[in-house]
């Protein structure tokens, strides 16, 4: 199983916007895939919708956790697809990361 | 599976279809309510150049398409597609970042570079690796339109309504 986590990299707002004060417009994230000790890195970089604010779902960016942020991230590049597809392409470079290191899947029977 | 499009439907033929459980009561399948949804949701994925995620572009030549690595620190990355600059970003080590996410498009590199050491007369050298990328985008769509929200609601304006 492919652990995935998120390093924020930059975060950039709008100081006003809708009544509202830093709101997160633009973020950009390391992202680590991680299985059997090996690990492989990617990046996203994205813009964030910002014309449907509302108070009542508005965090304070001071408030943001790194998995709020890696979630509006993800959501706004075609959420749980585009996640699979990382998963997907980070899936070949750990196996081939695993057996640079000789790590091979033994057959149980 | 959808419901079906006539004959009789029964509150048990509810139940399946949308995984009600304990007693059901009509009032409990509005649209938008919880059980029967309002909207799906369908993911796209387009290829470039595709088909499919095993072909790769790559060209030093106008129109430029590669993934640019400066070989000594901070390995700075350059990703051309189709003669633009898509962006710009330094690493800690050579080869730490392997896709990258920028303008709404994933851009993936080959494993291994298909040139290294390229000089282009800027006092560094260059590792340059074939690229793809894709794109994911959702499309939603109101289904079940002719169950109610609220008020007067039957079995019949169940007839193709899916979960």
């Amino acid at each position: 199983m492919i652990e995935v986590s998120y390093e924020i990299l930059d975060l950039f707002v709008f100081p006003e916007k809708n009544g509202l004060t830093n709101v997160v417009g633009k973020v950009n994230l390391k992202t680590t895939f991680s299985r059997n000790g090996v690990s492989t890195k990617g990046r996203i970089e994205t813009i964030l919708d910002t014309d449907n604010l509302s108070e009542e779902t508005f965090i304070s960016v001071d408030s943001l956790t790194v998995e709020t942020v890696a979630a509006w991230a993800i959501a706004a590049n075609g959420g749980e697809a585009f996640l699979a597809q990382l998963k997907e392409f980070n899936d070949e470079l750990l196996t081939q990361k695993e057996n640079e290191i000789g790590l091979v899947r033994y057959e149980v029977v | 599976m959808a419901l079906q499009t006539s004959g009789t439907i029964s509150i048990n033929n509810l139940r399946t279809e949308f995984g009600d459980t304990g007693t059901s009561s009509l009032s409990e399948f509005y649209r938008g309510g919880g059980l029967v949804p309002a909207t799906t949701t369908t993911s796209t994925t387009t290829y470039q150049p595709g088909p499919g995620t095993t072909n790769y572009n790559y060209s030093l030549t106008s129109p430029l398409y590669g993934w640019l690595e400066d070989e000594y620190f901070p390995f700075t990355v350059y990703i051309y597609w189709n003669n633009a600059a898509i962006t710009t970003f330094t690493q800690n080590y050579a080869g730490e970042i392997s896709q990258d996410t920028s303008g709404g498009w994933t851009y993936y590199r080959f494993s291994s570079p298909t040139t290294t050491g390229l000089n282009i007369g800027d006092g560094t050298t260059y590792s340059v690796y074939q690229i793809r990328r894709q794109q994911t985008t959702n499309t939603t769509t109101n289904i079940n339109t002719n169950v109610p929200t609220s008020g007067t609601i039957s079995l019949s304006n169940f007839y193709g309504a899916t979960a």
